[in-house]
């Protein structure tokens, strides 16, 4: 039963807040439970009961309560909005490392989800898999907090000084075979109009992506070397029917809303190709590798020599696909809402005045960075300081990195917080195996007395949990005591596993 | 949904639609504030000629 007060706020289009709990807390037993407010509604809780108002403000009490295993894995609703869609996002940043660098410890799987390694010399953060591309944008940023651990200065970009690049990977959970998809093409050639995040060469040229240089296939299954812009490498990390579409061909975004627009706008076409809802484009795929390096090379007016017809405008094949996506799914739910509000006004400023895109688009604002900077102190186009700026852009401490100081400032748009960020590093998103995971790791860490007395650990893999216990059987062949190794699947990556952890975490609590 | 989200929401029933409101950001160039703190951040040195790292993926 609604009370009246929220009859009167949902009349009013309010939501009404809802307590949640923080992770680590909610593993607490018996100590108080401190609770934070959110607004997405959960009907099986009564939270005005459990808020006082003072002048007009919620403020959250401190309650003293007895918290069942039960409780502590109750679903906790993600506080985002609705994203109706089946689909998981992952992605992979290769941080670049511009001060002392620690690997100890690593691979390190966190109660997050995430999983930081180290890959080819670099700091690597894989995200946990997340349900919509917002969620995915919130983890994504979780991880440059979580990766600063390692190293006194990382840099999330996609290129160095003498032509390396490194990655930022994303993956998609999908319905049909990546080698099905040549013509999504099209969109992923233009794709970095507003998901590039810009790249001044050495001489002097800037180019809108720092990876489009880089790709020489249309299609290929290699990361390293013949680079491919649809990649084919196979490995679903899943054992279920669906496919992990696994794409290197982007650019590691800083600003919130481009990163938003290169993952959703991406998930929105695969929705297309799943329900054969593709526009019709005839396009030359062998053009696709010059094409998508002639993009890059330009700040306006793109064109793809590939598409046979006589508009080869990049812009218009963007509205295609957006016209396309916006006849099958506005109105699907609030966050393909934002998607195709984000997505038409940014083409139609790219189109129309760029310089209203700076503090969304990344390459825009790095550009009028640069520009200004070199005005202002009559450098010459490529000088050694505007290339620091192309750097600087890019380096992931709030305190240091010209990115976070115009954030700070509040001339970056955004579509997070930093509270929604913070808690990310922590708590895993909710509605995915990752929460599984998240909730046995947070357990395993809280109660340190399992691993020390009982030497009770764990071992991840994307789609396996295992519990380790300290053997107490001795091997027949070598005469030693082996740990005993208890594998769970958690496959599905769109089961958040609740019942397999809530049994992993009972028979760990026998052991206390 | 944070106060920011609403404003990206531009279809629910009973709510103003804000989100064309957010979009005054744009207008920093034109008005040469960009680089308003940003100056005294900015590197020197051969920074960026000094970065180098190992090719990845």
């Amino acid at each position: 039963m609604k009370n009246r007060l929220e009859k009167i706020l949902e009349k009013l289009g309010f939501r009404k807040p809802r307590i949640v709990e923080s992770p680590i807390q909610e593993l607490n037993i018996t100590t108080p439970v401190q609770t934070t407010e959110i607004t997405e509604t959960d009907s099986s809780e009564s939270p005005i009961q459990q808020y006082s108002t003072v002048n007009g403000e919620s403020k959250p009490e401190t309650t003293s309560q007895k918290v069942s295993i039960e409780d502590k894995l109750i679903p906790k609703k993600s506080n985002l909005p609705s994203y109706n869609r089946k689909r998981i996002f992952g992605t992979e940043n290769e941080y670049g490392i511009g001060g002392s660098v620690s690997f100890n410890g690593l691979p390190q799987w966190n109660t997050n989800g995430s999983l930081i390694y180290q890959d080819c010399g670099h700091i690597e953060y894989a995200s946990p898999e997340t349900s919509n591309p917002l969620d995915a944008v919130i983890f994504e940023k979780a991880g440059e907090l979580l990766s600063q651990k390692y190293s006194s200065k990382l840099y999330k970009n996609n290129v160095d000084s003498v032509g390396n690049s490194f990655g930022a990977h994303e993956n998609y959970y999908c319905f049909i075979p990546p080698n099905s998809l040549a013509d999504i093409l099209p969109f992923l050639v233009t794709r970095q109009i507003y998901a590039g995040s810009g790249k001044l060469n050495p001489d002097g040229t800037f180019e809108i992506s720092q990876r489009a240089s880089f790709m020489e296939n249309s299609v290929g299954g290699d990361t390293t070397k013949n680079r491919g812009i649809i990649c084919l490498k196979e490995e679903s990390l899943t054992d279920e029917s669906g496919y992990r579409l696994h794409l290197i061909l982007g650019d590691a975004n800083m600003c919130e809303v481009a990163d938003f627009l290169k993952l959703g706008t991406t998930s929105l076409i695969l929705d297309l190709a799943e329900d054969n809802k593709l526009p019709i484009i005839n396009y030359n795929s062998n053009s696709a590798v010059n094409d998508i390096k002639n993009i890059s090379s330009k700040a306006s007016d793109w064109t793809l020599d590939g598409i046979q017809e006589k508009d080869k405008s990049g812009l218009s094949i963007q509205k295609q696909y957006l016209e396309a996506a916006k006849a099958a799914y506005k109105d699907r739910d609030e966050i393909t809402n934002q998607l195709l509000y984000l997505w038409e006004d940014t083409l139609e400023k790219l189109e129309k005045d760029q310089d209203s895109l700076i503090g969304r688009v990344d390459w825009i604002t790095k550009k009028a960075l640069i520009d200004q900077y070199a005005k202002k102190y009559e450098l010459p186009a490529g000088d050694p300081i505007l290339r620091n700026i192309d750097l600087q852009y890019h380096d992931t401490d709030r305190e240091t990195g010209l990115f976070y100081a115009l954030q700070n400032q509040g001339k970056i748009e955004r579509i997070t917080t930093d509270e929604e960020i913070e808690k990310a590093t922590t708590q895993a998103p909710t509605d995915t195996r990752a929460h599984a995971r998240g909730r046995i790791l947070a357990y395993i860490n809280e109660n340190k007395s399992l691993s020390e007395k009982f030497s009770v650990r764990t071992k991840m893999e994307w789609q396996t949990i295992y519990i380790l216990t300290k053997g107490t059987d001795r091997c027949r062949s070598c005469g030693e005591y082996h740990d005993k190794e208890e594998p769970y699947s958690i496959s599905d990556p769109f089961n958040r596993y609740e019942n397999l952890a809530k049994q992993i975490i009972e028979e760990a609590e026998k052991k206390i | 949904m944070t106060e920011q989200h609403e404003q990206y929401k531009p279809n629910v029933p009973g709510q103003k639609d804000v989100s064309k409101d957010y979009h005054k950001l744009g207008n920093l160039d034109k008005a040469g504030k960009l680089l308003e703190g940003i100056d005294a951040l900015v590197s020197n040195k051969k920074l960026a000629e000094n970065y180098t790292q190992q090719g990845g993926q």
